[in-house]
């Protein structure tokens, strides 16, 4: 059984300008230990996907559909205090801006010990002070036990970063969900951060959902990928699969905006034309159809059928039609 | 962290001593005064005050006898009242200024948090609107437009609480109420404002996200850092109810020492103005200064700056 | 949006042949209409309704005041013996005082002084904070330094009581009030410019200007100062209900304008020995001076609001 089984999930916001449907029909697995990334651009519902999960979704956002099976148990029907007891516990998340994270009037100690209180191996106050230590350690923190007194303002990103994973990893979730948390980081910390995510996920075998809308940081962590448009999955297949042979325009069309080191400088950087769609009222059919250069008349009425191939999954009727299951097209 | 206070407290002794000379000059600028070089005093009279004020030295040495004779604590006798002096005025009759507004303080305060509090969590709710419309009102009230509304309507018209005068506890209802309304409102607001900042900052939700209890939340990551501005606007809050009481006491006839300061000055009774304006001055500048010390060792970013 | 899907439907040809380019919904994202910056603040403005309402309120109080005393049958200095200490009736709708003058004319009168106090002390204020905050957030360094030290020092000095001290020492009269609450409350309006100028300098679009070759002069003229005009206004609209508060404070403890010259504050402080006798000489000053605080407190609040970029929409 997996570890996480999210089954047609809507979440939708109502707004005074009218509905968004930011997350509308959207199904996908995590095993144990395995890594999935979540890619797409901004507002296309990966953020909102995770809070769904973790139910933090603030009004006036409200999950309206689906399941959410987590070993087994539907976390759409516990009640708010059966569902606290996972958070941190058995899901835990990190979040974009570790500048904001943190409690400015709190020491790092503090939010640590706080947290540790909740682990029954550690009895005594000494105890869950030692592993805090450990934990700032693992995360690559120098003089641990120095820092455990400091406030959150004496911290730079990249170290703040690092303790909101500490936090995460505190009580040994089986999944571990990031929101774009290099982002807000420059791209020398971004590495490190990379790295101690990947060896964390390695030494503790959890399972990750990373979401992020940088395509090159997925590749050298994901084990598969799901990409998102417009509340909606488009595609999702291995990471290998992904790369190589993306079917779905959109895909296609972020990988090609990546600049490559090999390209020739007189080329011009490739932009996907159009714009994101409006959420309020988005494009009918395929909501990627005013900015495919394959667009059919299909595609701007009816919403794409799933397509399984090989393993993998797209949503887009140039592939249906190229896979020859329909009679005489 | 000691540094910090020591600069603080650095700042409130210039402010202290910029205000004792601004008002020492000006007091000897008042017309028609003892001061007044210009104006004709009987021969004895003018004996007494020369030694009295030291009038016959250069003015830059009575300045600096004056502040000599501030930090040892004496603020000199009243010039219209000789047989007292005013440090007996001045501890006569702050106690009842001091038992004002302590109540006064303590309903601001406990009503005012409550409120915004309250406003804050069920933000848009009935409770709400109408907190902050009230709120905006009793702001624009001052304290000597309410007093005389209450005395009219509790005192002449429904005759349930006495018109003026001190004594019972009776007599303490409208004068406080009177001198709270105003900085209720403000502190409702603050907290309102400061709540719902608080509530949507991403360590909240990331404290929810951790699986913290709600309530939790709220008290520690929420109520304790939103009611920081509110705790420091506590010490000027107390300033400015002093201030108020200047008129509210005159409105009751309260023996404070608001009241007598304003007859002083109807009286033109200069050592009491001098006096007392000094006394105020420290004391609200005492005020500031713990208002400053509460703010850093609430939020320690501000230690370092 | 009916998605339901026909198996027969799927193989019309037509639908699988390419989207012509006039066929492609949603490929415009319509932005909204576009607005000027005073524009949208006018706009969000008119929405908040207790806003509005100040503003109806205002221009009703100015009328009241500017207007109101041009009308009146009354001078406001008319004494008739005759018509001693009446209560409201349809001759006099505020009643009259002690020597017989109607009250509604000295409340209208009162009015318009009270006003312009606070309105000149504002402006005053406005003036000296605009260049000492300005002059101070735009040399920043030593400059900067030094002169917000002063603003420190003296914010630490309680003001209300050098301000009793100066008026017991001028003695009262209109010019010197609104002189003395001029000159001394501008500290907040300078603290408020100063970072206003302060920000701007760091944002991006002064930088760019500047790339363009802009000048000193026209950076300020043009970019800085209409963007810092925001707060700076609200402070204003805010700044005058506390100067005819103070001007107000200072008429009743004896320091305001001098008789028969009346403004709302002396008018409500001589009202109040006849509280018992007759309560309309307090209560009607008394609650102009909180009409006129409450609309400009509405409308500063509301105008807060309608600057405030983060509240958009």
């Amino acid at each position: 059984m997996s570890l996480l089984e999210v089954k047609d999930l809507r979440t939708y916001f109502y707004t005074y300008a009218g509905v968004v449907k930011a997350v509308d029909g959207v199904s996908f697995t995590v095993d144990r230990g395995e890594v999935l990334g979540i890619v797409g651009e901004s507002g296309s519902g990966k953020s909102v996907t995770a809070r769904s999960i973790m139910r933090l979704v603030d009004a006036p956002g409200k999950i309206v559909g689906g399941e959410i099976l987590f070993d087994g148990v539907n976390l759409l029907a516990l009640s708010e205090k059966e569902m606290n007891a996972y958070r941190g516990k058995r899901i835990a998340m990190v979040f974009q801006d570790p500048m904001t994270s943190l409690n400015p009037t709190l020491t790092v100690g503090f939010h640590m010990m706080e947290l540790l209180k909740r682990d029954p191996s550690l009895k005594t106050k000494k105890e869950r002070w030692e592993k805090a230590v450990k934990l700032l350690q693992d995360v690559g923190i120098p003089e641990p036990e120095k820092r455990l007194t400091q406030y959150p303002y004496q911290f730079s990103g990249g170290m703040r970063q690092r303790v909101m994973i500490a936090l995460a990893i505190a009580l040994n979730p089986d999944l571990l969900i990031m929101d774009e948390p290099t982002t807000a980081l420059d791209v020398t910390v971004q590495a490190q951060i990379m790295e101690l995510v990947k060896r964390i996920q390695e030494e503790y075998h959890m399972a990750v959902i990373f979401i992020t809308h940088d395509l090159g940081v997925i590749a050298g962590f994901a084990d598969r990928v799901m990409v998102m448009y417009a509340g909606k999955k488009v595609e999702e297949a291995d990471v290998f699969t992904i790369f190589d042979d993306p079917l779905h325009p959109y895909t296609s069309a972020l990988l090609s905006a990546v600049p490559k080191l090999d390209m020739d400088r007189s080329q011009r950087l490739y932009a996907i034309p159009g714009s994101p769609p409006n959420m309020i009222s988005p494009p009918p059919g395929c909501a990627f159809h005013p900015r495919c250069p394959y667009a059919m008349r299909i595609c701007a009425m009816k919403q794409p059928l799933l397509a399984e191939i090989d393993g993998r999954e797209v949503y887009c009727w140039k592939v249906i039609k190229e896979m020859g299951v329909v009679e005489g097209v | 962290m000691g540094r910090f206070i020591i600069r603080r407290i650095a700042l409130m002794l210039v402010a202290l001593w910029v205000v004792v000379t601004v008002t020492f000059f000006l007091a000897h600028m008042i017309p028609g005064g003892p001061f007044d070089r210009e104006k004709p005093v009987p021969e004895a009279i003018k004996k007494n005050l020369e030694e009295k004020y030291h009038l016959n030295e250069p003015l830059w040495k009575q300045y600096i006898l004056y502040l000599n004779d501030i930090l040892h604590g004496d603020l000199g006798p009243s010039f219209k009242y000789p047989d007292r002096t005013v440090n007996d005025i001045i501890s006569e009759s702050f106690p009842v200024s001091a038992e004002l507004g302590f109540w006064a303080v303590l309903i601001a305060t406990v009503v005012g948090i409550w409120l915004g509090s309250l406003s804050a969590l069920h933000q848009g709710g009935m409770i709400d609107s109408v907190s902050m419309f009230f709120a905006i009102l009793f702001i624009s009230l001052p304290s000597f437009v309410i007093a005389p509304i209450f005395q009219y309507i509790f005192g002449v018209k429904m005759h349930i609480l006495p018109v003026a005068n001190w004594g019972t506890w009776k007599h303490l209802i409208m004068p406080a109420l009177s001198l709270a309304l105003g900085p209720t409102a403000v502190i409702a607001r603050l907290t309102r404002a400061s709540m719902l900042e608080v509530l949507n900052n991403d360590y909240v939700k990331a404290a929810k996200a951790r699986g913290i209890p709600g309530l939790r939340v709220l008290i520690v990551y929420a109520l304790k850092n939103a009611l920081i501005p509110v705790v420091t606007y506590l010490f000027p809050l107390i300033a400015a109810i002093f201030t108020g009481s200047f008129v509210v006491e005159k409105i009751f006839n309260i023996p404070g020492l608001g009241r007598y300061y304003v007859t002083s000055i109807y009286n033109r009774d200069y050592t009491v103005i001098l006096g007392v304006t000094v006394f105020y001055a420290a004391f609200l500048i005492l005020m500031n200064l713990l208002a400053d010390i509460t703010y850093a060792l609430l939020d320690p970013r501000i230690r370092y700056e | 949006m009916n998605n339901a899907i026909n198996m027969e439907e799927l193989k019309d040809k037509k639908l699988w042949e390419p989207i012509p380019p006039e066929e492609k919904l949603g490929a415009e994202v319509l932005t909204a209409p576009q607005v000027t910056f005073w524009g949208d603040v006018w706009r969000r403005f008119r929405k908040n309704r207790l806003a509005v309402l100040g503003l109806v309120l205002l221009v009703i109080i100015l009328l009241f005041a500017i207007v109101g005393p041009f009308v009146s049958p009354y001078p406001y200095d008319k004494q008739d013996y005759d018509a001693i200490l009446m209560p409201p009736n349809i001759q006099h709708p505020f009643g009259t005082d002690y020597v017989g003058r109607d009250l509604f004319t000295r409340v209208m009168y009162g009015a318009r002084i009270s006003l312009a106090v606070g309105f000149l002390a504002a402006m005053v204020q406005l003036v000296i904070g605009v260049l000492y905050g300005g002059i101070s957030g735009f040399m920043g360094g030593k400059v900067d330094e030094i002169m917000m030290r002063i603003v420190d020092i003296l914010y630490a000095v309680p003001i209300l009581l050098i301000v009793i001290l100066l008026m017991v020492v001028l003695g009262p009269g209109l010019v010197n009030i609104f002189l003395a609450l001029g000159f001394f409350y501008w500290l907040g309006m300078a603290r408020i410019v100063r970072s206003q100028i302060l920000t701007l300098k760091e944002e991006e679009f002064v930088l760019a200007a500047r790339v363009l070759g802009a000048s000193t002069k026209r950076l300020l003229l043009r970019h800085l100062i209409p963007n810092a005009m925001g707060p700076v206004i609200v402070t204003v609209t805010l700044n005058i209900p506390n100067a005819i508060f103070t001007e107000a404070f200072l008429s009743y403890i004896g320091l305001g304008v001098s008789a028969p010259m009346a403004s709302l504050g002396s008018l409500a402080s001589d009202g109040v020995e006849y509280i018992r006798t007759a309560p309309w000489l307090m209560l009607f000053p008394a609650l102009t001076i909180a009409l006129i605080a409450l609309a400009f407190n509405f409308v500063g609040d509301g105008l807060r609001d309608s600057l405030d970029p983060r509240l958009r929409r």
